[in-house]
């Protein structure tokens, strides 16, 4: 079921195109991640997700209904801003009632999403005076009160430390796995990686691509395997005369090859047979270098 | 309902605020320190024009603040009610919760407005409360609810002006100056209409004021409380214009009219203007 649906958005600014016919979707129970660099139009794509930005074109639906004009849905819609600017007067306890009396939720869901960020022991605390990443435990916290259908996420791991991130990952996986859309930007390609089942890769206010993490690697790497092995003189024979691809990348106990076609298992037979010694074989998904590729595309 | 969370939110911000405590600071400044003033002015030529006075000195208290200074408190509060909103980010958390624009715009004017009725209704409790410890038992108290009301009425005008100019603005400090600079601009436009008015005898030059901000939002207290037998020295004194021209009726206009297209117009900007993200 498509929970988000964004179809042709147009915006401009100052007669700067911002977004040039922008169509997305995003579905219940998945992760879908928007990649881009700074100034791509990611973050207007959500806000205009959210009826904050009017898009000068094209159609917003959210959950099936159009959120510039039925504010209830946003309801059961949860959202995470890029550096969460949250009223800094009011204690993390007091936040999150005025949240929970604007969604009509009661004690249980606040305390639900107390225990779930573990936040009890900063309940009474001035958001003012919680760090950076406590902040953001905070945001997300009150982005999944209420049980949201969608989530909407801007840049969730920005300025969190890797022992937040990994709780934040697990929560989303939570999350998703209960049915939520889980729409969000991100430049942390590990994480798009590791979480995404869906990507739009946005350059310049349009769409590059779409597809899985796999699919982007596939598309804009070709098909990279690594083999592990201290027997890289022979491999890389064996590479050359079998006409399998080229090796991209030599040394250190590993090789990066990249296959003409896809014929991983083959490739692999092939090596073993020939005496190859493989402590490892994996496909390669940088997808570092596969957004770089999709950026331009 | 979430009219009411935005209502309460607003108050709480304002309060927590440093700028509240110092308008409440001022407030209490201005009050005692007339109340004590007056103690201090003895001697026969204070004696006879004060003593008269004394039963209604309630109305000095309760009057004081209205020329300048609850204009001066409204626009401080009304110029960063939404500006500041903007200015923090936090206007991104109020939009994507099930509410309306409307109802946020109402809610946000409806708070900042409550706290100025708080402000204001303290100087008036000071101002009953000196005037009995000081002066004694004081008389015409029934005019009491109508004079305030209409000096609630009144600052509604500026409140309104500054609400908007912060939404059109966004930014609070801009807000604040240039609706200070309006009620001002607009007072000393006024003051100088009538002087040369006076001055070349054209009386029907004064009726210019009418049509600037400052004359309704200043006057409707002053001319309903003219009314008040005995009180017409204290009036007189405490007003901006010289009293006689110009209706209650003609106030009334004035304020409604000021009041309503400023807050037209705000509703118009934050019902089709984009709410860009915060810029650091």
């Amino acid at each position: 079921m498509e929970s988000v649906s964004l179809k042709d958005l147009v915006k401009t600014y100052d007669r700067r195109p911002i977004l040039r016919g922008v169509s997305l979707t995003a579905s219940a129970g998945r992760i879908t991640s928007i990649l881009g660099p700074n100034g791509a139009g990611k973050t207007t794509t959500l806000r205009i997700s959210l009826a904050l930005i009017f898009p000068d074109r094209g159609e917003v639906r959210v959950l099936g209904e159009d959120p510039f004009e039925e504010k209830r849905v946003l309801k059961k819609v949860g959202y995470v801003q890029e550096i969460p600017n949250l009223p800094s007067f009011l204690t993390v306890e007091k936040f999150l009632e005025l949240s929970a009396r604007m969604k009509s939720v009661g004690r249980e869901e606040i305390n639900r999403v107390r225990d779930l960020l573990d936040l009890g022991g900063i309940w009474r605390t001035r958001i003012a005076k919680c760090s950076k990443g406590t902040v953001q435990r905070i945001a997300i916290a009150e982005g999944l009160l209420a049980e949201p259908e969608v989530l909407i996420m801007d840049e969730p791991y920005l300025g969190t430390d890797p022992l937040v991130t990994a709780k934040i990952r697990r929560i989303l996986y939570e999350v998703r796995a209960s049915g939520t859309c889980i729409l969000m930007t991100s430049h942390d390609m590990d994480e798009v990686r590791r979480m995404s089942d869906e990507v739009y890769v946005m350059n310049r206010g349009g769409i590059t691509f779409r597809g899985s993490p796999e699919e982007m690697a596939k598309r804009f790497l070709g098909i990279r395997v690594v083999v592990e092995t201290e027997d890289l003189e022979p491999l890389t024979q064996l590479v050359k005369e079998g006409e399998w691809g080229e090796v991209l990348k030599s040394g250190a106990g590993k090789a990066i090859v990249s296959l003409k076609e896809d014929r991983r298992e083959e490739f692999l037979r092939d090596v073993v047979e020939r005496g190859v010694r493989v402590r490892g074989f994996y496909l390669d998904q940088d997808l570092e270098e596969a957004y770089e590729e999709a950026v331009r595309a | 309902m979430n009219v009411w969370n935005v209502v309460r939110y607003e108050v709480r911000r304002a309060v927590a605020r440093r700028k509240v405590i110092t308008l409440v600071l001022i407030t209490v400044f201005f009050e005692v320190g007339s109340y004590v003033l007056l103690t201090q002015a003895h001697g026969p030529r204070f004696d006879r024009v004060l003593v008269p006075l004394k039963p209604y000195l309630w109305l000095l208290g309760v009057l004081l603040p209205q020329s300048l200074l609850i204009h001066f408190i409204a626009i401080s509060i009304a110029s960063g009610s939404m500006a500041e909103e903007y200015e923090q980010g936090t206007v991104d958390f109020f939009l994507t919760k099930p509410i309306g624009r409307g109802e946020f715009l109402l809610g946000k004017f409806l708070g900042g407005f409550l706290l100025l009725v708080s402000v204001y209704a303290l100087m008036v409790v000071l101002a009953l409360s000196l005037s009995f410890l000081l002066f004694g038992t004081q008389r015409e108290l029934n005019y009491l609810p109508e004079v305030v009301g209409t000096v609630v009425f009144s600052s509604l005008t500026f409140f309104t002006i500054s609400f908007l100019v912060g939404e059109l603005s966004r930014r609070s400090s801009i807000s604040f100056l240039a609706s200070s600079s309006f009620l001002v601009g607009s007072l000393i436009v006024s003051i100088l209409v009538v002087f040369l008015s006076q001055l070349v005898g054209m009386t029907s030059l004064e009726y210019v004021t009418l049509y600037l901000p400052t004359w309704g939002a200043s006057q409707l207290p002053f001319i309903v409380s003219s009314a008040i037998p005995g009180v017409y020295l204290i009036v007189e004194a405490l007003s901006l214009f010289p009293l006689g021209f110009g209706s209650a009726m003609q106030a009334i206009a004035s304020i409604l009219v000021y009041s309503s297209v400023a807050s037209a117009i705000a509703l118009y900007s934050f019902a089709r203007r984009d709410v860009p993200k915060r810029v650091y």
